[in-house]
């Protein structure tokens, strides 16, 4: 019972972001329950509108209060705990990089090498030759057409998407490694488990019923989590410059994390689907935060529109 | 007497304002179970500064009770493993901004460095072309060609069309590795042999510390591989 207890707010996210922040006016929210006495009010009305506030005001710092405390208990990642930041260049870059035709060939080739070996071939074959013009354009037309045909065959398009991943961790490596021919360091085992989970994500998103990929991609993040860990014991200012670079936070690292059917919910990862499923106990623990939340924001907002009335007031 | 005083653990920071918890660690005798247990006590701590991050040890000491809860202060701080942390965390996110910098300028040069190997073909098969007219077309301005050929001869250093060099540096056929890489097993077995025993006495003794008769012989070996891979370093022998 505990266990579920604790996990249920775990991952959660959606709780903090939807209260309205953007006030430009800091006004305490007890300023909510301000009563505005009509002078011409009876003496009687005065009374009760007064006692009122005074209730109202306990009731909002109440409130406020628990709620802080509900939140400081149930502290949120800080970004995504398998992904990383959407908006982190790393894993972009590299992805544009694998998709880019123009500058990588399939296999491990280098497109100025290919150049150069096409030019040789069709030289090579001129010199066997020696002909009439005649003969040297047909020669030519001919290299012309399997230099397309390579270049179709060899397009990263083309390409199994194993290819595509040795390519990306290549590209990792390079970025990642202390000396030439370093390849496994932390930071670089570190970027090239990154590199794993995220090919390993998509395949998740597009297949959720193949358990077997969902579970090593599970692994596969412990044991970065785990690498970065001892980073973080063996050369701190190394850790903090990788996790910036992969675009995750130390409290994904650091805290205790699960890639588990709680996660897929939280985080959207197969759309807006109700994967844990609550007892009514629970969902009413739930229902009673988010009452919390929608009244929290209220207070806030009317605060803000009586601090307005009484600067105007006081003007 | 003297003030109170403990030495622990910044757990939380950032929460309240000029306020830390601060975990105190002790051991103490259960008598139930005869053996001493660990005791842990959690402190909320002044700190005026806002100076304390979460990981630093401190040593706190005893004031008059300022509030409900607090009634110790931060007096000094002894590892400030936290600070530090926040420091390089700091340093390193700056240090990516600086290297995303780094990493477009080198992709332009990526970039620029293949444009002149593909402008180096064609300007190849250019000259093939006009070459080619040279000899075959008698009625074509031969002085133009002629120029062009040069410009082009100008422009990539080629001494002479056809030329027996090779133009293009292929990967394959890059210069085959040092001869000592290739040939080391045979160099550092035929030093380790009886026949070259006072030279390599010598190495030894210029490459290590310890004397040349404690060496084990899988040691020996070791340094003189690393003796023999540096290529400033000189063979007694010819290879």
């Amino acid at each position: 019972m505990f266990r579920i207890t604790s996990r249920l707010f775990s991952t959660g996210r959606v709780l903090s972001s939807a209260v309205p922040n953007a006030a430009p006016i800091r006004a305490h929210p007890t300023l909510a329950a301000k009563q505005f006495i009509a002078e011409d009010a009876s003496k009687s009305k005065a009374k009760i509108l007064r006692r009122k506030e005074k209730r109202l005001k306990k009731q909002i710092i109440r409130d406020v209060n628990n709620y802080k405390k509900h939140q400081l208990k149930n502290v949120q990642f800080q970004v995504d705990p398998v992904l990383g930041d959407p908006k982190n260049e790393f894993m972009n870059h590299i992805k544009k990089e694998v998709d880019n035709e123009f500058k990588h060939l399939a296999y491990g080739i280098e497109r100025s090498e290919f150049e150069k070996l096409l030019y040789g071939a069709e030289k090579a074959a001129f010199d066997k030759t020696k002909g009439t013009e005649v003969l040297n354009e047909s020669i030519r037309l001919a290299e012309e057409r399997k230099k397309r045909a390579l270049e179709i065959i060899l397009n990263m398009k083309n390409t199994n998407a194993q290819d595509k991943k040795v390519l990306a961790i290549k590209l990792a490596r390079q970025d990642f490694q202390r000396h030439e021919g370093d390849t496994a360091s932390p930071e670089v085992q570190a970027a090239i488990l990154t590199v794993k989970i995220h090919f390993g994500m998509d395949h998740v998103k597009n297949f959720p019923k193949d358990h077997t990929n969902t579970e090593r991609v599970r692994q596969m993040v412990q044991h970065r989590q785990r690498i970065l860990k001892y980073l973080k014991k063996d050369k701190p200012e190394m850790y903090y410059h990788t996790i910036a670079k992969l675009g995750l936070t130390d409290d994904v690292i650091t805290r205790e994390f699960n890639m588990g059917r709680q996660y897929f919910q939280d985080f959207k990862v197969w759309g807006d689907k109700q994967l844990v499923k609550l007892s009514d106990k629970q969902q009413g623990k739930v229902n009673k935060i988010h009452e919390l939340q929608k009244r929290v924001s209220e207070y806030n907002d009317l605060a803000r529109k009586n601090y307005e009335i009484l600067q105007r007031g006081n003007e | 007497m003297a003030k109170q005083n403990f030495i622990g653990l910044v757990v939380s920071q950032g929460k309240m304002a000029k306020t830390v918890k601060v975990r105190v660690q002790g051991k103490v005798y259960d008598k139930r179970v005869h053996k001493e247990v660990i005791k842990r006590k959690d402190y909320l701590v002044h700190d005026e500064g806002n100076l304390c991050k979460e990981g630093d040890i401190v040593r706190i000491e005893s004031i008059p009770k300022i509030s409900a809860r607090k009634s110790f202060a931060v007096a000094e701080i002894k590892v400030n493993k936290g600070q530090q942390f926040a420091l390089y965390e700091t340093l390193g996110k700056e240090k990516v901004a600086q290297e995303e910098k780094a990493k477009l300028e080198s992709f332009i040069k990526e970039k620029q460095q293949f444009e002149s190997v593909v402008t180096q073909i064609e300007d190849l098969r250019k000259l093939d072309q006009i070459a080619n007219a040279y000899q075959t077309q008698p009625n074509a301005d031969r002085a133009e060609l002629l120029s062009e050929i040069n410009r082009i001869k100008e422009k990539w250093n080629i001494k002479s069309w056809p030329s027996e060099e090779p133009l293009l540096d292929l990967k394959i056929n890059e210069k085959e590795k040092d001869i000592r890489e290739l040939k080391l097993s045979m160099i550092v077995d035929k030093i380790m042999s009886d026949e070259y025993t006072a030279e390599r006495n010598q190495i030894l003794s210029e490459n290590s510390k310890t004397p040349v008769e404690d060496l084990k012989k899988h040691t020996q070996k070791n340094i003189i591989r690393k003796y023999v891979l540096d290529s400033r370093n000189e063979i007694p022998f010819e290879i």
